[in-house]
């Protein structure tokens, strides 16, 4: 009785072994049934013997017979393939048996296995016979092909199958394939492919059931400066001049630049799609916000306007006008109590200034006071040509004050900027006297004195400044004194005057 | 003259002679040529490119000035100077939107330039002369800065034709495309290369990388890309290595006998990493007639551990061969033997 266990079912005319050679490989103990077998095997063949090589004479007859021209793939222009496969070509084989004998009292039991050019075992399995010619021939019979049944499934659905590189169809698909190990890849456009090997057995199915992963979308922000961060959650997803991958579905993202306000906006990341939001970011105060120093220096044009209140002993020795033709010069001011030469007075006015400032020196090309305070305050004003003195009454007086080309000095901290200025100036005066009701005459004075100004700008931004001052003049000429000025002002910066910024060389 | 007068005049001169020194200071003259004076081809060809670039501008030849600082940022996208003059050419040109762009880009680059303070004011000017309409990357540039950057992440770095990220790479070029950001491309264009041509030096089961002629042909473009990215010596010498290996292989499989032995020698010395390359000498020896120096090679190799699992199995097949070449048939067979019953 001949027992049969086999798992492959079907006949090797349907492997891919069809052509070539069938090369026989047995294994047995030395003193094992192989001769009988052999004998049984080639009995069995009987007009197919010619296309096996059985026997080790039959392998050196090949192996001395034409040789098989080198494969380009030894080159590696192409793949070889298996070890077997190219000894399949080399020898010219298309199906190699491989035989394993045992024997006891009763059996001779061959395993058997048949292995195609890839090295696959294409079907396999156990004969048993009495005795070892019969079992050979036993194995003769049973050239089986094997097939399995694959079914592919993905979530979703719809997705490509490539099998070996080759596109058979979408899921889900279900495909018989001979007995081997295949590889797929199932993908879709917006899903992450997945990629894997499968095994075909004899007379099973087999499953191929995936789930396919989103691809991350895109985001573009545009409508921010270039280094603002873009914040997810609490991590820096990067910055608006760059492309970010995120994941699909609803996500909130914040966007952070130096000087606007922080700008929170949610976003709908659709799978392999580029998102493009355009964010509207609002500039911050800039009140408080720290400037650089830098900054502050390349607005180097400063202009300021601002008001000033005046502290001084005015005198005026050297005051004079006409009257109806005649020179009268200003004597002295009239005090209820004792005579004197100066009156306090507070005169308040504009002030305007215009000069160049580096990081830390500059100029004030050009600073002016315009000052004026009302007194009422007998006064004697006496005529030179003929030594008479009268007696009147000063109403007004009136101060400009020019102060050209001062030297600056100023020290940062932070937005505060302290400073030293100083330089010459020129102060010119006016008095008005009245003399009697129809009698009016306007005295004038010119003289000359040293400034010496002390103060602070805060900066609220590079160009824009508040200042305070306090200034200390002092005239030249004996007996007028000096004065002290306190100042608050506005002040702004150009980096360069509108029309006169540099052209570049003519020559590099 | 009193206290306060010697004072005020004391202060007064002090303060001049201060602001006097500060401002001869702010007139010195920075000396920047930006030329990189180095002997590497790439260095010369900028050196070469910024100088032509100058001669145009001092002749006053503007466009040919345009083209000769776009080529040098083109090949040098980090270096500043070229875009200063670029900046400066466009301004002399009445295009302000263009020069203050540039302008920008090069106080982006040097940041602490000597002549920053010069640059920036020229860049003011620009500015307010180019009104309020902003510079804008020209429609075809960001098309095709798009496609480049698409290619990149998701497609092929070459292809046949000259296609691929490397084509995009280079009608990028085409279009006038100068921005730092540029060096990144071509970083990531030439990792891309690297990746992708060594992906095909990838031996498959521990034998031989796969290659067609045309495959090879394809090798050899992206060597030829890679050369011209190179942008270090270190990238040059791994794109001549590389070169000896697909010149060893067309000898190869041009059948060039005793040339193609020696290439592969010269191949396999300088590509140590490459360990298949030893086998390109196996076969040249075996095509050269030389079969038994092809055997004492391949056990060689064998001994060395060259080839891995599947890989070691193809060349026993192989010396299989060379032995039935060689009439040592018995051993021949013992190892077909040996092959096939794994």
């Amino acid at each position: 009785m001949v027992l049969i266990s086999g798992l492959a079912t079907t006949a090797v005319a349907e492997t891919p072994t069809a052509s070539g050679d069938i090369l026989w490989l047995i294994d047995g103990a030395p003193s094992g049934p192989t001769a009988e077998v052999v004998a049984g095997i080639d009995e069995a063949l009987a007009a197919e013997r010619e296309g096996h090589l059985l026997g080790d004479g039959d392998l050196l007859e090949r192996i001395d017979g034409d040789l098989q021209p080198v494969s380009d793939c030894v080159l590696g222009l192409t793949s070889c393939g298996p070890a077997e496969a190219m000894a399949f070509d080399a020898l010219g084989l298309g199906l190699m048996i491989r035989l394993q004998l045992t024997r006891d009292d009763e059996q001779v039991e061959i395993n058997y296995e048949m292995v195609d050019r890839r090295g696959e075992v294409a079907g396999s399995g156990v004969v048993s016979a009495p005795d070892a010619r019969r079992a050979g021939f036993e194995v003769v019979s049973q050239l089986f092909d094997a097939v399995g049944v694959v079914s592919f499934e993905s979530s979703p659905s719809g997705a490509t199958v490539e099998v070996e590189g080759e596109v058979i169809g979408e899921t889900p698909m279900s495909r018989q394939f001979g007995v081997g190990s295949y590889g797929y890849r199932i993908h879709t456009d917006d899903y992450d492919g997945e990629s894997g090997r499968f095994e075909v057995r004899t007379g099973e199915a087999h499953r191929v059931d995936v789930e396919l992963a989103e691809q991350p979308g895109s985001l573009r922000v545009s409508g921010a400066p270039d280094d603002a961060l873009i914040w997810l959650g609490d991590g820096v997803l990067g910055r608006a001049s760059e492309v970010m991958q995120l994941e699909v579905g609803h996500h909130v993202i914040e966007v952070r630049a130096e000087g606007y306000e922080n700008y929170r906006r949610g976003v709908q990341i659709d799978s392999g799609q580029m998102t493009d939001i355009d964010v509207d970011l609002q500039t911050m105060p800039t009140i408080f916000r720290d400037v650089s120093r830098s900054e502050i220096a390349d607005h180097r044009f400063q202009f300021d306007l601002g008001l000033e209140f005046g502290f001084q002993q005015l005198q005026f020795l050297n005051a004079s006008g006409t009257i109806e033709g005649e020179e009268v010069r200003f004597e002295q001011w009239i005090f209820d109590d004792d005579e004197g030469e100066s009156l306090s007075v507070t005169p308040g006015g504009l002030r305007l200034g215009f000069g160049w400032e580096g990081d830390r020196l500059g100029v004030t090309f050009l600073s002016a006071s315009l000052r004026a305070a009302s007194v009422d305050q007998p006064v004697e004003i006496r005529s030179p040509a003929d030594g008479v003195t009268v007696a009147a009454r000063a109403t007004d007086v009136r101060t400009l004050q020019l102060r050209p080309m001062q030297g600056r000095l100023r020290f940062f901290y932070e937005n505060l900027a302290p400073y030293v200025q100083g330089g010459l100036g020129v102060a010119f005066h006016w008095i008005d006297v009245h003399i009697s009701d129809d009698r009016e005459v306007e005295l004038f004075q010119a003289e000359p004195f040293a400034a010496l100004e002390l103060g602070a700008r805060y900066h609220f931004d590079a160009r824009w400044s508040v200042g305070a001052s306090l200034r200390f003049q002092g005239y030249f000429a004996d007996g007028m004194g000096g004065e002290g000025v306190l100042g608050i002002s506005v002040g702004t910066g150009l980096r360069d005057l509108p029309g006169m910024e540099p052209q570049p060389p003519g020559e590099l | 003259m009193n206290s306060l007068q010697r004072m005020s005049v004391v202060l007064t001169i002090g303060l001049v002679v201060l602001f006097s020194a500060s401002a001869a200071g702010a007139e010195q003259r920075p000396q920047m040529d930006g030329l990189t004076g180095g002997d590497q081809p790439w260095e010369q060809a900028y050196d070469e490119a910024l100088l032509q670039g100058r001669e145009y501008y001092n002749a006053e030849r503007r466009e040919e000035a345009r083209d000769a600082f776009v080529r040098a940022i083109q090949i040098l996208p980090e270096q500043p100077a070229p875009y200063r003059n670029l900046a400066r050419n466009y301004n002399l040109m009445g295009e302000y939107a263009e020069a203050t762009e540039f302008y920008d880009r090069y106080l982006r680059l040097a940041p602490d330039a000597d002549d920053r303070d010069v640059i920036d004011r020229e860049r003011r000017g620009s500015a307010m002369r180019s009104g309020e309409e902003p510079w804008r990357l020209p429609a075809n540039q960001r098309m095709a800065k798009r496609a480049l950057e698409r290619e990149l992440d998701d497609g092929r770095a070459l292809t046949d034709g000259d296609g691929g990220a490397w084509g995009l790479y280079r009608t990028l070029l085409g279009t006038g495309y100068v921005a730092a950001d540029l060096d990144e491309l071509r970083r990531k264009l030439q990792q891309r290369l690297v990746d992708e041509m060594e992906s095909y030096f990838q031996p498959e089961d521990g034998f031989l990388p796969v290659l067609s002629r045309e495959d090879w042909v394809l090798q050899r473009q992206r060597l030829g890309a890679l050369y011209e990215l190179a942008r270090s010596a270190e990238s040059v010498e791994f794109t001549e290595r590389r070169t000896l290996v697909v010149r060893a292989a067309k000898a190869l499989y041009q059948e060039s006998g005793d040339d193609a032995v020696e290439l592969a020698r010269q191949a396999s010395y300088a590509n140590d990493d490459l360990k298949f390359v030893g086998w390109y000498e196996v076969v040249a020896l075996d095509e050269a007639g030389r079969s038994g120096d092809a055997i004492i090679l391949l056990d060689e190799l064998l001994d060395a551990d060259v080839f891995e699992g599947e890989g070691r199995r193809r060349a026993e097949v192989v010396r299989a061969q060379l032995l039935r070449r060689q009439g040592h048939s018995d051993e021949a067979a013992e190892v077909y033997r040996q092959v096939l019953r794994r």
